[in-house]
């Protein structure tokens, strides 16, 4: 595999892997923020960082 | 009469109107094309797509469904944020490349695909049947939610158990349809969006204010929870753990390849359009989670109910001004108007192009005159199975609707990257995933979580993704045999630059 297509598997599968597999993980209250539990920001991270993962995944088929 | 229903009337009306005027909307052609009544004159940019394949998404059953999911389980019901989120890493790979091939030979539908990349027409009717029978109860499910509103209304709309309110509702619904295609959902959208994004904050800063704050708000849901006779946390049961993974991975694969989301996402003008809207739409999901704390605010708040899809809109009625209850409301019932619109054309859409007639890329006129008719007979079909159906079976069909469309996904979306499954090998795959998902949703009584025994020990997981790994297992065996039987494997029409 060329290097590109490394980071473009790596940016499809890191948010899922984060989010199904990882789950054990982060089953957990503390540490909080804003009074919610850690399990929730953890999902809250996601929201807003799957979004810049597959930016990436966009910018690697050159133009955007 | 009530200050909120006045309201909601009033919002009401304003979008029967825009659905009509939709019509004239980014008007290009005459509508009597497939591509401009059914995918809007595949013209549709970033913006007008996020509203359009946001509001097709994340339906107002979710809007219901998802609170009363926390009400009722607790931390489990959050698998419905990564199962919205996983699925456009998903999509961004798969359906990008969809759109690429449907655009140069153009397909309005995932069987036109099918029908083109292995030249068989029983996998091409199969799959469109798939798609017609899973859309149904989907549809079925937003007047369900339609419903649950309109009861809490009380008056006029709550007369025969809501079914008069709904009959009207949804002959507008079906004849803006008719009349605009896929344009009228395209622009409602924007303001079931405006309208859903209003409530969310709003009713966030309420009960914030009502409780000075989160952390006030997970303790004590926390604490009602552990104290109910079958008790719950705000943590997942370690023994959950596989199915909480898996029904979230599994309702993913489904989300893409139902009809309605093949409709919305081959309205986009551009491959870019795609891939942009992928990328950003994840958070749309940040409203599904506002809409689940909800959940937790309402168990927090003390509120009793006896059916948990009750909570929000009484949630709602505690927290906001009368008035205000009616916009909230109108954003729960435009909010299932606008994916019932979208699921209608989908499913008329199978029928037209696939069912009444083989695929063929030159479409006539009459073919968008079946499609348009036939969004009327769906419509229909829906609301009776709502009138004279339990809406418990609506959600149980709904469920099974989703295990049978994962069935298409071999012949779909492995079908975009390789020919090398066998057309007939496909069917057979597709049968036994179909027979074994309805075994299991029969097993479970229509939940999730099938208890698999395996090597002496159980994994409870997602029973349709068990499904199709079963049949991805035949499928694979069963080409060979096939291919070494010489059973014909029919043509390839698309080649591989159509997929660049």
């Amino acid at each position: 595999m060329s290097r590109v297509r490394i980071l473009r598997t790596l940016l499809v599968v890191l948010p899922i892997v984060a989010l199904t597999v990882c789950v054990p993980l982060v089953n957990r209250i503390e540490p909080r923020l804003f009074g919610m539990p850690f399990i929730l920001l953890w999902i809250l991270f996601w929201v807003f960082a799957t979004p810049g993962f597959l930016w990436g995944v966009g910018r690697t088929e050159g133009r955007w | 009469m009530h200050a909120s229903s006045v309201v909601l009337i009033l919002l009401l009306l304003g979008v029967t109107v825009l659905g009509f005027w939709a019509a004239r909307w980014r008007e290009k052609g005459s509508l009597e094309s497939m591509d401009d009544w059914a995918l809007g004159g595949r013209n549709f940019g970033v913006v007008v797509s996020w509203f359009l394949i946001g509001g097709d998404l994340y339906t107002a059953y979710t809007f219901i469904a998802v609170p009363a999911l926390v009400y009722g389980v607790g931390a489990f019901a959050f698998f419905a944020l990564p199962y919205t989120i996983v699925a456009y890493p998903f999509a961004i790979v798969t359906l990008t490349r969809f759109w690429t091939v449907a655009s140069k030979r153009g397909y309005v539908t995932a069987a036109d695909f099918v029908r083109d990349r292995y030249g068989d027409r029983s996998l091409e009717v199969l799959v469109a049947i798939t798609g017609v029978i899973a859309i149904l109860p989907y549809i079925a499910l937003q007047l369900v939610g339609m419903k649950v509103i309109f009861g809490q209304l009380g008056g006029a709309f709550a007369a025969g158990g809501g079914v008069l309110a709904l009959t009207v509702a949804f002959v507008l619904l079906a004849s803006y349809t008719y009349t605009s295609g896929l344009r009228a959902p395209a622009l409602i959208a924007f303001v079931k969006d405006t309208l859903i994004y209003l409530t969310i904050i709003c009713a966030i800063v309420a009960v914030t204010h009502m409780f000075g704050g989160w952390a006030g708000i997970f303790d004590a849901a926390g604490k009602a929870l552990a104290a109910r006779p079958k008790p719950a946390t705000l943590l997942l049961p370690s023994q959950l753990y596989f199915a909480y993974g898996s029904v979230a991975l599994g309702s993913a694969l489904a989300l893409f390849i139902y009809p309605h989301s093949i409709t919305s996402l081959l309205s986009a003008r551009t491959r870019t359009v795609v891939k942009r809207n992928m990328a950003l739409l994840p958070i749309y999901s940040l409203l599904l989670g506002f809409l689940a704390l909800l959940g937790y605010a309402g168990i927090a708040a003390g509120i009793k109910v006896a059916n948990p899809q009750l909570i929000v809109p009484i949630l709602f009625q505690r927290i906001f001004p009368d008035w205000f209850v009616g916009v909230a409301y109108a954003a729960i019932v435009i909010g299932a108007l606008v994916p019932a619109a979208i699921m209608a054309i989908g499913g008329a859409n199978l029928f037209a192009s696939n069912l009444f007639n083989e695929f063929s890329p030159t479409r006539t006129a009459t073919e968008t005159r079946i499609a348009k008719i036939l969004t009327l007979v769906i419509c229909a079909v829906a609301l009776l199975f709502v009138i004279f159906v339990n809406p418990k079976y609506a959600i149980g069909f709904q469920f099974l609707g989703g295990a049978w469309i994962l069935q298409i996904f071999p012949a779909f979306i492995i079908g975009l990257f390789t020919r090398w499954f066998h057309p007939k090998a496909l069917i057979l795959g597709w049968a036994v995933g179909i027979v074994a998902g309805t075994y299991m949703a029969i097993m479970t009584n229509f939940t999730a979580n099938f208890p698999l025994h395996l090597f002496g020990g159980t994994l409870i997981g997602y029973g349709p993704l068990y499904a199709l790994i079963l049949n991805l297992i035949v499928t694979t065996i069963a080409t060979p045999i096939f291919a070494a039987a010489k059973v014909g494997a029919g043509a390839d029409f698309t080649s591989a630059a159509d997929y660049a």
